[in-house]
């Protein structure tokens, strides 16, 4: 019995040592990481603020999904945003931040934009930036295509979707209650979404509801936004340099031909001709060769991208409402934007027997939004059946070098001067 | 682990190993939990 006795009162402080030791690592081990990730993260910072150019102009992935680098971007006066989906991935040398990368005219254009987004996320953004973008100029450019379906899809949507975004959004005190409604009650019909953070879930049904229990968990969730937010935005740097140091950049910066006054627009048309001929071999409907080939062979795998699209959709999709949330959040955040919709590709359209009054109402949404809120949109129509304008799914060098011109005549407070374009 | 610290004579230096592991483990979690709110399902464009 005694050895049992002592032999249990030996095991137990055994024991005792063993709990000892790992509570010591274990604050050992916390103050490390917290060291380590502190290091990290203020390293990533500097080296993206001494790499800031070319981060800047980069249009990496996570950049679009945090605020950090974006708004180091909105404290500069020599750099303009320019925020749209995949029209601003693909090569083509006239493309807003390829053209201006060498600041020909004083400013460089932060390029924010990949395959899928649309007029809501872009409102995501915006709100997120909220006080940042306060006075300052950007420019969004919008794709005909985003209004052709009933509404963004799952995956475009989710493709593009950011957590710091969203519970910046919602929780904005630039923004008032009604506006952040509309933005919560468009959010909710992307459910999957939402599991990403429980508390950007409640965040969104507390925005829905209309009722004491919901203005409690509305300040609830608030306050954890704040402090979630907190640790997003110490993250975001990291994560941006991580990709930043990781990625193969495809820029083709190219210096505009000038003339005393400024940009030489005739030279520059010339030069995106002679760039037109070379990837489209001159075909009827300006496409890039592999695709027009493509339409030609009716190559079998690819006629779902061939197919017409409802325009009927056009009228009724709720890419409306997403496109008004958008202006009204720059309007109360009192931003200057300027609208760039792109015309819809008409000459394509009528090969496949559509006529143009199919899509008149893209127009003329565009035009009376422009109305009630009264930014600058141009809509470019009078070029929809211009090969030259645009091809396939993207702008043409003529097309983007309209955009270019219009964007230097805006970033200079010139528009009205270009009003012929 | 346990097994493996019980190898180890010097107390410090078992602090040290079992700390290291702590240390790998909670980074990886913080890590993987941060990354995840920079990571979207990438929403591939038809490419042709």
């Amino acid at each position: 019995m005694g050895h049992a006795g002592e032999h249990s009162f030996g095991g137990s402080e055994v024991g005792e040592d063993v709990r000892r030791l790992s509570l010591i690592a274990a604050a050992v081990a916390l103050a490390i990481m917290g060291g380590v990730m502190l290091v990290a993260f203020a390293c990533a910072k500097r080296s993206l603020s001494s790499h800031f150019d070319q981060a800047a102009l980069a249009n990496l992935k996570t950049s679009g999904l945090g605020l950090e680098l974006q708004k180091a971007v909105l404290r500069r006066n020599d750099y303009l945003p320019v925020l749209g989906s995949c029209e601003m991935t693909f090569n083509v040398l006239e493309r807003i931040d390829n053209f201006f990368a060498s600041k020909p005219t004083g400013f460089r254009v932060e390029p924010v934009g990949q395959a899928g987004n649309t007029d809501l996320l872009i409102a995501q953004t915006c709100a997120a930036l909220g006080p940042a973008i306060r006075d300052k100029k950007l420019v969004v450019i919008i794709s005909p295509e985003w209004f052709f379906g009933r509404r963004a899809t799952d995956a475009e949507y989710a493709g593009n979707f950011s957590v710091e975004h969203a519970l910046a959004a919602l929780t904005s005190p630039s923004l008032d209650g009604e506006i952040k409604r509309r933005m919560a009650k468009r959010m909710a019909d992307y459910p999957r979404t939402l599991t990403k953070s429980p508390i950007l879930q409640e965040l969104v049904l507390a925005l829905q509801e209309d009722s004491p229990n919901s203005k409690i968990a509305l300040r609830t969730a608030t306050l954890c936004s704040a402090c979630y937010l907190g640790v997003l935005n110490f993250s975001d740097p990291l994560f941006t340099w991580l990709e930043f140091i990781t990625t193969s950049r495809r820029l083709r910066p190219i210096v505009p031909p000038m003339t005393a006054s400024g940009i030489d627009w005739e030279m520059a048309s010339a030069n995106g001709e002679q760039e037109f001929q070379k990837m489209t071999d001159g075909n009827p409907l300006g496409f890039p060769k592999r695709i027009w080939l493509k339409l030609v062979e009716k190559d079998q795998g690819m006629q779902g991208s061939f197919r017409m699209p409802r325009f009927t959709n056009i009228a009724t999709s709720k890419e409306w409402e997403d496109f008004n949330i958008m202006l009204e959040v720059l309007k109360q955040n009192r931003a200057q934007p300027l609208i760039l919709a792109m015309p819809v590709s008409g000459r394509f359209f009528a090969t496949l027997g559509a006529e143009r009054p199919a899509w008149g109402a893209y127009y003329s949404g565009l035009r009376d939004a422009a109305r009630n809120y009264g930014f600058p949109v141009y809509d470019f129509e009078a070029y929809e059946n211009d090969p030259r304008f645009r091809g396939f799914d993207n702008l043409n060098p003529e097309g983007w070098l309209h955009l270019d011109r219009l964007t230097d005549a805006f970033f200079h407070d010139r528009l009205s001067e270009e009003s012929t374009l | 682990m346990h097994h493996f610290l019980s190898k180890i004579p010097n107390p410090r230096l078992k602090v040290a190993v079992l700390a290291a592991y702590y240390a790998i483990i909670i980074g990886a979690v913080i890590y993987v939990q941060l990354r995840a709110n920079f990571a979207s399902p990438a929403f591939i464009y038809q490419a042709f």
